[in-house]
């Protein structure tokens, strides 16, 4: 069965090429340009995992994991985090909030298949971060 | 600052003293001075000392050691919570003269025991406490103005990290749609492409690498340089670092006819080492030796224990390559320094890879260093110590 994967990135290029590329791999892809739309797809979908950007607007995307973990419905859900931003502490921050994953931007799409395909399968995977 | 000698070129001296009789002696051996010249208010009371010490009307004071039921030394840790700056030289009576390093550590600037007390050891003392009080007024100042120039250093640090963080953040973004898109074109997820045209993307793809490592480049000297930058160690194993870079490299190597080998001894110890920028500095090594050495040249990577310095293990990476003039040797470590090339070899990178490894190496307690013969080939090579974990 295809699975749903949620895109939550405000850079249109990048949430294009990602749609484009996850669709030629069979996933079915739902694309959100912020957080507060970012939760109502997730929360209305309930899709098989997460793509979550960190810099968005309408509320960054840590806390956007915060609110996916709080709520009963989104809580299963596993996200993999996509950032260009090389902040300190993110990755902590990003394990803590338990993000199956962790990817830089520029990010290699292999890798990021695999981590895909991963959470899909094992929703409670959580990879080397 | 208030400076009450000003007023009429006389010192003005508070004696806090609760007995008459020395204050009495006090004022005539005062009296007696004629440089300085002193103008003397007495007070006998704790209250009525704190009080004038208030008023900042003095140049200096007397302080006796028993204030009627309370002490000097009280007065001077009340003075002092009050962020009162009169200096005060303590008057030890016979038997007290072991309060005196308490009396200093809370703040008096000197000290005369009564026993000994003359027109002379008065007006030394009051000499050198007021040029004792003028030096540390003077200190003082300096260390606000240090205290004031450090923040507004990191004030700017924080500023200029702030503004990197937007750079890296800004020039990823589009770097990674970029690449992203060049990757479905390459796939043929839009069409089938001619030899050219993939040979172009391709072209494209290294030269989004590139720029990728630039941005991490400059990324990186900013935390250094704002002193941001730490490693983090464990126990890991320098083999499976060495394998990952040279398989990293092998195609390239293979592609240009290189023999790339590796040569690691047996028995290694593991170290205490930070993974991911170890192996930043061996891809960086490793790349390097691949650039500047010629088709069918050789690289070899060699890992041992030093045993001209007990407790390392020396990483060395050696190529057959163009090799580094003696006087360029000397600079290839130092941030920006490129290498003045001839037009024949390809410059590329911004001049801040091999100052990155060094400071990683030295942030894991090692040495990094380099030998090379014109035209034969270099070594480059660092050492890691294995005791500390």
């Amino acid at each position: 069965m295809e699975k749903t994967l949620l895109i939550v990135e405000d850079d249109e290029n990048i949430s294009k090429a990602l749609e484009v590329r996850l669709s030629a791999r069979g996933f079915n892809v739902v694309t959100a340009f912020d957080a507060i739309i970012g939760m109502q797809k997730a929360v209305q979908m309930i899709p098989d995992a997460i793509v979550l950007d960190i810099t968005l607007p309408g509320g960054n995307g840590l806390a956007l994991a915060q609110r996916l973990k709080e709520s009963a419905k989104t809580k299963e859900i596993p996200f993999i985090f996509l950032t260009a931003s090389k902040q300190d502490g993110l990755r902590q921050q990003a394990t803590s909030l338990g993000a199956a994953a962790f990817f830089e931007k520029p990010y290699d799409f292999e890798y990021l298949l695999a981590a895909i395909r991963a959470v899909v399968e094992h929703p409670h995977a959580r990879l080397s971060l | 600052m208030n400076n009450p000698t000003d007023r009429d070129g006389k010192l003005k001296v508070l004696l806090i003293e609760d007995d008459e009789d020395d204050a009495l002696i006090t004022r005539s051996l005062l009296e007696k001075l004629s440089n300085p010249l002193v103008d003397l208010e007495w007070v006998p009371s704790y209250a009525e000392g704190l009080e004038q010490i208030k008023s900042h009307h003095h140049d200096i004071g007397l302080l006796d050691y028993q204030l009627g039921s309370r002490t000097g030394l009280e007065l001077l840790q009340e003075a002092k919570s009050h962020g009162l700056h009169l200096p005060l030289i303590m008057l030890t009576g016979q038997g007290n003269e072991s309060l005196v390093m308490d009396a200093l550590e809370l703040g008096a600037i000197d000290y005369i025991p009564k026993r000994i007390i003359s027109s002379e050891s008065l007006q030394r003392a009051i000499c050198h406490g007021i040029e004792k009080a003028r030096l540390q007024a003077a200190i003082a100042a300096h260390q606000r103005e240090l205290e004031k120039t450090n923040q507004e250093l990191q004030r700017k640090n924080e500023e200029i990290q702030r503004f990197y963080h937007v750079v890296a953040h800004e020039l990823k973004t589009p770097l990674t749609a970029a690449s992203e898109f060049v990757e479905i074109l390459l796939e043929g997820i839009s069409g089938s492409l001619t030899a050219t045209q993939e040979e172009y993307l391709r072209l494209i793809q290294r030269c989004c690498g590139h720029l990728n490592r630039n941005i991490n480049d400059l990324y990186e000297i900013t935390r250094f340089e704002t002193g941001k930058l730490s490693i983090h160690p464990q126990l890991g194993s320098l083999p499976e670092l060495i394998d990952y870079a040279v398989k990293v490299f092998t195609p390239d190597a293979q592609a240009k006819g290189i023999a790339l080998n590796v040569c690691v001894a047996p028995d290694l110890p593991l170290l205490a080492i930070d993974p991911q920028r170890i192996r930043q500095v061996l891809l960086n090594l490793l790349g390097n030796a691949l650039k500047f050495t010629q088709r069918t040249g050789k690289i070899l990577v060699s890992v041992c224990v030093d045993s001209s310095c007990g407790g390392r293990v020396r990483v060395s990476i050696e190529d057959t390559g163009i090799g580094i003039a003696q006087d360029q040797l000397e600079r290839i470590f130092e941030r920006l320094y490129q290498v003045n090339e001839d037009a024949s070899a390809s410059a590329s990178g911004l001049g801040l890879g091999l100052f990155i490894c060094r400071e990683i190496v030295k942030l894991h307690g090692g040495t990094m260093m380099a030998t090379s013969d014109l035209g034969k080939g270099s070594i480059f090579s660092f050492t890691l110590p294995y005791q500390s974990v």
